[in-house]
């Protein structure tokens, strides 16, 4: 119990020290609201992605797709939008899709055997060629859909200030926790993650499990697609592949562990505010962006590191 | 009875075909790209003006497979090949010898290649784009003039300096803004924002608020350049607040510049690259005409002339 | 109605080696039995086909004298029929709260699955201090079960099955990581099945705690069963013998 707060507090000491190093060199940025704004305008993406991740990590999975699965469902998004002037048909199309493509990852992996890190290299070469075979590699530009319901709804900016998205990632954040660690389902990821063959014996269906984790994942990348496509109202081909890094980086750096059967939602949580934010932070101090790699660098090791040593001082 | 049909439909192509000058191109990116898309439509619709056997291949802008292309290209007796520049002179001398001693016509797009263009003009060599450094120097300038900048204002460049051949255009920008005694800030844009331009968002916001006396913004990125009425809005900050200038036109830009969001675009006009390289083969191939050598880059849209512009990006020709 | 499984003609291969050949027994209520024989007799993979977590090739399974359809046949199936399992290999998950392991597959919930996680920390504790009497510091219901001993996994393994209440326990060697303690109050609890009208199937390679525990013992050999003696009918000595003749038969 008190080991699990000290991975969330030290978590929450970096970004602590991250945040004061920004406000004491460059105040007039980080003494605005301007700047945080336009974090809670675009963190929440890579958030949801990363929180939807952890699960599948948890239980000793991984998802390497989720870029290829945003650029078709922000396609199809988009494209039955102009088709069909709906935006509900829009959406309910794309998480469909999110659904089948979770859906497809799961079997290969639980029923045909392929491990996770393989099919789903597969997978993203087969998504992201549908996305350029559907859209023909044109960029579709949805600039009408800023005037809908689903827009306000999803990307608005509340009270004329707030984004949208952010309600919804810390609405998702929450329910999440809840699921992983006060539900039965939770359960059952967890020790998948820990110990596969126990949670047979125990009667746990570990191969439905992994496929829900899937589809979840499927549709969570889905759901971002959509948040993605209603902010920029636009869809690229490219979009999505930004997000690998710094969804991975978000995950290890909140503490959740690699081999399975241990993570953190709220670490999860953290880590991407930390890596959503570093990039302007190191743009603000007048630094060379070329810095940034090297900072990501040394924060996910140090990250890594903390981690490490108490995850070994609660083993003795 | 069905099998018969085949054959026959088999016999008339192969004829048919053999009657029409066979061109392999390299449409230089990937099969989904937007700009590779446009330079294949002009070559696509120059094929069907001339009538021309047009076949089309992707190399991912990746060196090594535009090498492999053409060898392949030259294997499968074309009668002419346009090829991307992007692997240098050096790399492509003796395959483009061997091409042309065995009656091959090869011309270049988009990267010139100077040396065997000199050499092999008579034979038809030539080349159809822009260069990424001039054209650089070009909307920097364009874009000191309109704004009527003076030394000492200070403007921003987001490029891409650390990519070999890509990087130059950002180098042409900086180059020609301090010449005219600017203050350059140089932000580098990083992978991630390359591939996912909204997460841009920030930096942005964190550019602007910490260096707000700022007076021109050049953008080295198509996709960012799409998302600047975004990312402004984003940032709190009002359409005419800053000059900003970019490249490529999308949906998105093109309401950008609409609603002066973005105040000035390059344009490289990729489909004149496709078609012109296409005609110029055939022209040559059929009369013997020496190579073109034809500069696309000095196109420019604003606000004044995006109406004419914007249902043609549409199509996937501008 | 006094028997409670009854197992026919019951068949088992792994790739090509058949591990179990025609298998017949059955399993009276109150009843202990003690499944003897050399290691890779089968009796893991008897165990693990009654307990649902393997399939038979091809058997007849009659459990309360009603016949069991093998093919939807899995472990939540055996466990609403009453079987509880001790299986051989660790059934712990290492990194997770002890009171999650006791709980897993069956929390306690409410409606919408979430689980009671106080309620479950209650009889968690319960269960560690009166079975196990694990009163250690630093113990309970919340540590992991990484900071257990090797025997307070064991011990932690068959308390979850104890806890359920069920009608059949099937233990597959529990005491061969137990100090000496530990295992006589593993034995006395098979003891004390009886008296409630429990049964128990019992393998392990230790004679005299079979034979101070069981009424019947079952000798399996190569896949096959060699003898199935009453408690009453043989001593210790006895059966001793008897098991060293039916395997050196085989050597
Ligand atoms: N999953 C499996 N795949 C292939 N063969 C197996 C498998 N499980 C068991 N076997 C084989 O089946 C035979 C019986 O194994 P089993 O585990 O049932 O023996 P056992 O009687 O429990 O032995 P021990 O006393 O050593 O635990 C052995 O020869 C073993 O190698
Ligand atoms: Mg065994």
């Amino acid at each position: 119990m008190k080991e699990k707060y000290i991975y969330q507090i030290s978590i929450l000491v970096i970004l602590f020290v991250i945040l004061t190093l920004f406000i004491t060199t460059v105040p007039e940025v980080f003494l605005q609201s301007r700047i945080y704004i336009s974090y809670l305008s675009i963190i929440p993406f890579s958030m949801i992605l990363a929180l939807s991740l952890t699960p599948l990590i948890i239980a000793k999975e991984i998802d390497l797709s989720f870029p290829s699965i945003m650029a078709v469902s922000g396609y199809i998004f988009a494209q039955s939008y102009l088709s069909f002037d709906n935006t509900f048909i829009a959406f309910f199309l794309c998480l469909g899709f999110g659904f089948f493509a979770g859906l497809f990852n799961g079997l290969i992996v639980v029923k045909i055997g392929v491990p996770s890190i393989i099919a789903t290299i597969g997978s993203q070469f087969l998504f992201r060629g549908l996305a350029m075979i559907l859209s023909g590699g044109t960029a579709l530009s949805i600039m009408e859909i800023k005037e809908s319901f689903i827009s306000d709804l999803f990307t608005g900016r509340w009270f004329g200030f707030f984004p949208a998205q952010s309600f919804w990632v810390i609405l998702f954040a929450v329910l999440i926790w809840f699921i992983l660690f006060k539900h039965k389902f939770g359960n059952s990821v967890l020790f998948i993650g820990d110990n596969k063959k126990a949670a047979n014996m125990m009667g746990i269906n570990t191969d439905k499990t992994r496929i829900i984790l899937f589809i979840q994942m499927g549709i969570m990348s889905s759901f971002c697609a959509v948040l993605l496509t209603l902010e920029m109202a636009n869809w690229w081909p490219t979009n999505g592949e930004g997000y690998l890094l710094l969804v991975f980086a978000s995950i290890f750096i909140g503490g959740t562990s690699v081999f399975g059967g241990s993570g953190t939602i709220f670490g999860t949580f953290i880590g991407a505010i930390i890596i959503g934010i570093i990039e302007s932070g190191i743009i603000a101090m007048g630094l060379d962006g070329f810095y940034t790699r090297f900072i990501y660098g040394v924060i996910i090791l140090i990250a890594v590191c903390v981690h490490a040593k108490i995850l070994n001082k609660g083993k003795v | 009875m069905k099998k018969i049909i085949f054959l026959v439909a088999i016999l008339a192509s192969t004829i048919f075909a053999s009657d029409k000058i066979k061109i392999y191109f390299d449409a230089g990116g990937s099969v989904g790209g937007n700009y590779a898309n446009i330079v294949a439509n002009g070559a696509k619709m120059a094929a069907k003006d001339l009538g021309v056997d047009l076949r089309i291949y992707y190399s991912d802008w990746s060196s090594s497979k535009m090498i492999n292309n053409f060898k392949k290209a030259i294997a499968s007796n074309a009668d002419a090949v346009a090829i991307m520049g992007h692997p240098g002179d050096n790399a492509f001398s003796l395959l483009v010898k061997k091409a042309i001693d065995d009656g091959i016509l090869v011309t270049t797009l988009d990267t010139p290649l100077p040396k065997l263009q000199s050499k092999y003009t008579a034979n038809g060599f030539g080349y159809v784009g822009t260069n990424n450094y001039t054209s650089g120097i070009a909307l920097a300038k364009e874009a000191v003039l309109r704004n009527k900048l003076k030394k000492g204002d200070i403007a921003m460049v987001w490029g891409l300096l650390s990519q070999p051949t890509r990087g130059l255009r950002a180098k042409g920008m900086i180059e020609e803004l301090e010449r005219d005694g600017i203050k350059v800030n140089y932000i580098e844009i990083s992978n991630e924002i390359n591939k996912d331009p909204v997460l841009g968002a920030s930096v942005f916001t964190a550019y602007i608020t910490k260096n707000p006396k700022t007076k021109l913004i050049l953008i080295d990125h198509g996709g960012l350049t799409a998302q600047m009425e975004n990312f402004s809005k984003i940032a709190n900050i009002s359409a005419d607040d800053y000059y900003i200038a970019g490249y490529s036109l999308s949906p998105a830009t093109i309401h950008a510049v609409e609603n002066n969001y973005v105040d000035l675009i390059g344009d490289g006009q990729p489909f004149l690259q496709g078609y012109l390289s296409v005609v110029q083969l055939a022209l040559s191939k059929r009369y013997g005409f020496s190579g073109l050598n034809i500069d696309t880059g000095a196109g420019f849209i604003d606000n004044k002339n995006i109406n004419i512009i914007a249902p043609l990006a549409k199509k996937g020709i501008r | 109605m006094n028997e409670i499984l009854n197992l026919k003609n019951a068949f088992k291969t792994y790739g090509k080696t058949q591990v179990l050949k025609d298998i017949n027994f059955k399993l009276n209520k109150s009843e202990v039995i003690s499944l003897l024989g050399d290691n890779g007799a089968g009796k893991s993979t008897l165990i693990k086909c009654l307990s649902g977590l393997e399939k038979f090739d091809k058997a007849e399974l009659i459990i309360n004298e009603k016949k069991v359809n093998l093919k939807n046949y899995d472990i939540k199936n055996a466990r609403d029929l009453g079987f509880e399992t001790v299986y051989q290999e660790s059934s712990v998950g290492l990194e997770q709260e002890i009171f999650r392991n006791i709980f897993l597959g069956r929390e306690i919930t409410n409606t919408f699955g979430f689980i009671n996680i106080k309620k479950e920390q209650e009889v968690s504790m319960h269960l560690l201090q009166n079975f196990l009497g694990l009163r250690g510091v630093g113990i309970n219901p919340n540590s992991k079960v990484s900071s257990l001993s090797g025997g307070e996994r064991q011990g932690l393994a068959i308390a979850r099955a104890i806890y359920f209440d069920s009608k059949v326990i099937i233990l597959d060697e529990p005491t061969t990581a137990l100090a000496i303690k530990e295992v006589g109050k593993v034995l006395n609890f098979i003891k004390t099945l009886q008296e409630h009208e429990k049964s128990c199937i019992l393998i392990t390679h230790n004679i005299s705690h079979a034979y101070e525990v069981s009424n019947r013992f079952i000798i399996l050999e190569r896949g096959e069963i060699k003898a199935d003696i009453k408690k009453d009918d043989i001593s210790l000595i006895e059966l001793q013998s008897k098991l060293l003749t039916i395997q050196n038969e085989y050597q």
